[in-house]
């Protein structure tokens, strides 16, 4: 499998993120304000099952990401603008799904309200590095 | 009882997000390091067209600020296996990309632009 290969699998696997966690915060806000006790239930459960996408599709993202840029964690220019965004993202993400994952629906109002400033948090991080890289992608295309 | 189970879920999630980062940034750290090493070792047990040597010199000094150390990309994108005529390459060098790519044509004389043709070819 060559590098272009695997710059199909980053592009692909990085939307996932992008738009799962931003969903996540959207779903889980709804939840905590709809009339309905099962539709709140019914809302939680797919800001939970979104961010675990959305969080999964990270590895893959990570993964392919490394193996384009030679396993540079870090580089320079927009390679680095691109990475300063992602590995807080990939922390904190993993962090914030493990956490509501342990927790289940045991979390009080306001721990559930710092996760959810925590998730948006890291929904804002990934559409910043989204941004550097679609950056880094032009600059390959006009090269081509 | 509910927010010491928290803190505690919160110390779980932590350490594990923090050593799949770091396991994350350490492989890639080996990986690197693998990767360097086998490519310095190929270079030193080829022997290389002195046209490429000098290419990779000029390359090293004009080129690899925006395309990497090792032409694999960084602001400007990877150089490795470009399927572009020499005709084609010469006229990018030389005129570069308006708003991308600096000019080289003062700076770089004709056989210093083969010689960076060279190089180029030369990577796979």
């Amino acid at each position: 499998m060559g590098e272009e290969f695997w710059l199909r699998v980053h592009g692909g696997s990085t939307h996932f993120p992008i738009v799962l966690l931003f969903v996540s915060v959207l779903f889980d806000v709804l939840g905590l304000y709809w009339p309905d006790r099962s539709a709140r239930r019914g809302l939680h459960f797919a800001g939970f099952g979104a961010a675990f996408i959305g969080v999964s599709f990270t590895f893959a993202a990570v993964a392919s990401g490394l193996l384009i840029s030679n396993w540079r964690t870090l580089g320079t220019g927009s390679l680095l603008r691109h990475h300063i965004f992602v590995w807080p993202v990939f922390g904190i993400s993993i962090a914030l799904v493990v956490w509501r994952l342990l927790m289940r629906e045991r979390a009080s109002s306001r721990a559930f309200g710092i996760y959810l400033i925590g998730m948006f948090a890291a929904s804002v991080l990934v559409f910043a590095a989204g941004y550097w890289g679609g950056e880094l992608a032009l600059a390959g295309q006009a090269g081509q | 009882m509910r927010s010491a189970g928290a803190v505690k879920a919160a110390l779980c999630a932590g350490a594990i997000a923090a050593s799949m980062l770091g396991g994350t940034l350490a492989l890639a750290e080996f990986m690197q390091k693998k990767s360097a090493l086998q490519s310095s070792l190929a270079s030193t047990n080829s022997p290389q067209n002195p046209l490429v040597a000098q290419g990779q010199h000029l390359f090293l000094m004009n080129c690899a600020h925006c395309h990497g150390d090792d032409a694999r990309g960084d602001e400007g994108p990877d150089l490795h296996g470009l399927r572009k005529t020499d005709a084609r390459l010469s006229a990018l060098i030389n005129n570069g990309i308006k708003g991308e790519m600096p000019r080289f044509n003062q700076k770089l004389s004709p056989s210093d632009v083969q010689a960076l043709i060279a190089f180029l070819n030369s990577l796979k």
